[in-house]
């Protein structure tokens, strides 16, 4: 779960303050309850105690009446007034009527109390208040027949049983008297305890805002703690890597909480930042060393370098003296190649009579080529003759052939001329010999003629075969006239490559003097060469020393 | 080069050529003693005529020619001509043994080939052709060879030869292996009535 610290702060506060807005409503409908319990009290008990008051004050108004009524009955019996008391009388009826009213409102009003009240106990109290009200009225209705009877008592002018009757109707009131102040105890009584539920209501409210109050402050305490408990630990852990890495150990790793907050990033970027730092020390440190070597390195060369300084003055001396050696080799080497140019002139004239004697035997081959060609030729026509001789060899065997046949064809004819044919059989058996023999000397001929014409063949064969030889001499010392004349072109080069070269000599001896005259500037600046090494080694000296103070510092990074 | 093998003398090779051309010469003029020899020997033969005239029977003349592996023959006073064989026009319709006909000096003559009828094998493409004095057909042979005098007591019966033809046509057997065929025994072959119609 993503939170960062901001929402975090948010998210406690916001639980702080609905804490708070609660208690706060909480307290007030407490409050409310309280009001509604007082005025509920004030109310129905002051309401009751003013009818009590009224039911009173009604009673001492009938009581007057009555007493006027009396005193208006005497006063007629006495004749001094003549004064009519029914008045008085009705009044009192009236008067008595309204309180019996009062009466029975009251008692109503407990009897409604008496069902809701609001404790048992004032029930209770509201019920024993509506007792007494209706045995006030008990009372006032005794009192009521009781005065209705004086009253006629007095009109029938009855006094002395009027006054004897007043006890009777004393002990009424008295009797009155005390239910009405009994009913104002009570309704003090009624008083007293709603005072008490009030304040238990107060006591009520004030012990269970209280509490209200100290689960608020828990919980805000509570999610205070959290919040400085997600943020303030892993701060103190952060802190102390970055004190270690300001003490130079860059070894460590600042852990890094999983969920991707503010401290997360914070550590993901003190982790990067120390490994950048770590990266840059071990840089540093390895350029540190690297710069150590290469000064010492400087150092040693440097150090060499003067001594190859002195080596090189010395070396140049003798370089000197082997360049004046060169060049008096040189001298000789320039009559040596004079000396070879010239023999190679003669080699040169003795290679053109080659190359005439190579012409001769090439245009002697030729002739030798033109005649075996010649014989070649005298052969074929030889074989043609050949050719000839056979053709007339087949035409003697066709006319012995035809002959054999006349004479089988005589003798046939002999023999059917019968005895007078029998000489002429003879003569024709003599002619069939004939041709036999003739046949068998054209067998003999040809058989001849055949090995005459292979051995004409093989002659033919033998002489081209000749004529390929003279053609493959021809081509052989073709070769030999090529390479005899680049033979001769070469050592025609090779006279001129001497006559450069003894050029060449020459100027080198005139570069050589040059040479001699530039080891003299380079043996001086040697030996500025050697002042200028033995200030670059006291540098180099002062640089080692410095890349070992660079790498002290730069050690006091652990990586 | 053969020069360079063995050194040629080209005096002994002229010496060769003329003896050469001296032996040509005496071949065009042939020696004295050579033709005399040769005329005293064809005298002697001429002379000898008469002794055989004397004899017990006269010999038969028969004509000798190769047929096959065989050789046969016929006397020569059945034959009227012997012809080299240089093809023939064939005949439409006509049997297997009738080869076709020739014309044989302004005469067209029918030729028949013998090897098949005395029932052989077919002959080669060369060949002679014996026209016979009766009727004048043709008989296709093999090669013709020679005249031979046959003794009429030196023939022997054909049973007692052994030979694989049929016999009717075998008139007898000369020794030195001549089977001496009966012509007239040949052309009772149906043959001869076909192509002589």
């Amino acid at each position: 779960m993503n939170v960062t610290i901001g929402q975090k702060i948010l998210i406690g506060f916001g639980v702080v303050v609905a804490l708070t807005l609660g208690l706060g409503w909480y307290g007030l409908s407490k409050l409310a309850e309280v009001r509604e319990i007082t005025f509920a009290v004030v109310d129905r008990d002051f309401k009751a105690m003013e009818s009590l008051r009224e039911i009173g004050a009604s009673r001492d108004a009938m009581k007057v009446l009555r007493e006027r009524a009396l005193n208006v009955h005497l006063l007629r019996r006495a004749g001094l007034t003549d004064q009519d008391p029914t008045p008085f009388q009705e009044a009192w009826f009236r008067d008595q009527e309204r309180t019996q009213g009062m009466l029975a409102e009251l008692e109503a009003f407990c009897a409604e109390r008496e069902r809701a009240g609001l404790s048992p106990q004032r029930g209770v109290q509201w019920g024993r208040l509506r007792q007494t009200v209706r045995e006030t009225q008990e009372a006032l209705k005794e009192s009521a027949v009781e005065n209705r009877l004086q009253f006629d008592l007095m009109r029938r002018g009855d006094l002395s049983q009027v006054i004897a009757r007043r006890e009777a109707l004393e002990r009424l009131r008295q009797t009155f008297d005390d239910r009405v102040d009994s009913g104002a105890r009570l309704v003090q009584e009624l008083l007293e305890g709603g005072k008490l539920l009030v304040a238990s209501a107060h006591e009520e409210a004030k012990f269970s805002t209280l509490v209200a109050l100290a689960v608020v402050v828990a919980l805000g305490i509570a999610a205070s703690l959290m919040i400085q408990r997600s943020i303030a630990r892993p701060l103190a852990t952060f802190m102390q890597f970055v004190e270690r890495v300001g003490q130079g150990d860059l070894t460590g790793r600042a852990a890094v909480s999983g969920n991707g907050d503010e401290l997360g990033r914070l550590g993901q970027g003190l982790n990067e930042m120390v490994a950048g730092l770590k990266e840059v020390a071990g840089q540093t440190r390895a350029v540190t060393g690297n710069l150590n070597s290469a000064a010492a390195e400087i150092l040693a060369s440097t150090q060499q370098q003067a001594a190859s300084a002195a080596e090189q003055v010395a070396a140049v001396q003798q370089t000197t003296t082997t360049v004046e050696e060169i060049t008096q080799s040189g001298a000789q080497v320039s009559e040596r190649a004079r000396q070879v140019a010239t023999a190679s002139e003669a080699t040169v004239t003795a290679s053109q009579a080659g190359m005439q004697a190579v012409r001769d035997i090439n245009r002697a081959m030729e002739a030798i080529r033109e005649q075996a060609e010649a014989v070649a030729e005298n052969i074929v026509a030889l074989s043609e003759r050949t050719q000839a001789v056979g053709e007339i060899v087949a035409t003697v065997r066709d006319i012995a052939e035809q002959s054999n046949l006349l004479a089988l064809n005589a003798a046939i004819e002999a023999a059917a001329a019968g005895e007078q044919g029998r000489s002429f059989s003879v003569v024709a058996g003599e002619m069939k010999n004939l041709a036999d023999q003739a046949r068998d000397a054209t067998v003999q001929v040809r058989t001849i003629l055949e090995e005459i014409q292979r051995g004409i063949n093989s002659s033919v064969m033998l002489t081209e075969e000749a004529v390929k030889r003279v053609e493959g001499g021809r081509q052989q010392v073709g070769v030999a006239e090529g390479t005899i004349g680049q033979m001769a072109g070469s050592i025609q080069e090779g006279v001129q490559t001497f006559q450069q070269i003894v050029a060449a000599v020459n100027q080198q001896q005139i570069g050589f003097e040059q040479v001699t005259q530039a080891l003299k500037n380079i043996s001086l600046a040697t030996e500025q060469t050697a002042s200028g090494t033995r200030q670059l080694e006291r540098a180099a000296a002062d640089l080692n020393a410095l890349g070992q103070q660079l790498q002290k510092s730069v050690e006091r990074y652990r990586t | 080069m053969n020069a360079r093998r063995k050194e040629i003398d080209w005096e002994e090779v002229r010496a060769r050529l003329r003896q050469g051309e001296m032996a040509l010469e005496r071949v065009s003029a042939p020696d004295p003693q050579k033709v005399e020899a040769v005329y005293r020997r064809r005298a002697a033969q001429l002379a000898g005529r008469p002794a055989r005239a004397g004899a017990v029977s006269p010999p038969l003349s028969v004509l000798a020619f190769s047929l096959g592996e065989e050789r046969y023959g016929i006397e020569l006073t059945a034959l009227a001509e012997v012809a080299p064989f240089a093809g023939c026009t064939p005949l439409p319709g006509a049997s297997p043994e009738a080869l076709g006909v020739v014309n044989a000096r302004g005469e067209v003559r029918p030729v028949v080939d013998l090897a098949r009828l005395i029932g052989l094998p077919e002959g080669g493409a060369s060949g002679h052709v014996l026209f016979l004095r009766r009727e004048g057909a043709g008989l296709r042979v093999g090669r013709v060879e020679e005249v031979r005098q046959v003794r009429p007591e030196e023939l022997t019966a054909p049973g007692e030869g052994g030979v694989d033809l049929p016999i009717r046509c075998v008139k007898g057997l000369v020794p030195k292996t001549l089977i001496l065929l009966d012509i007239e025994a040949i052309l009772e072959h149906p043959i001869f009535r076909e192509v002589l119609a």
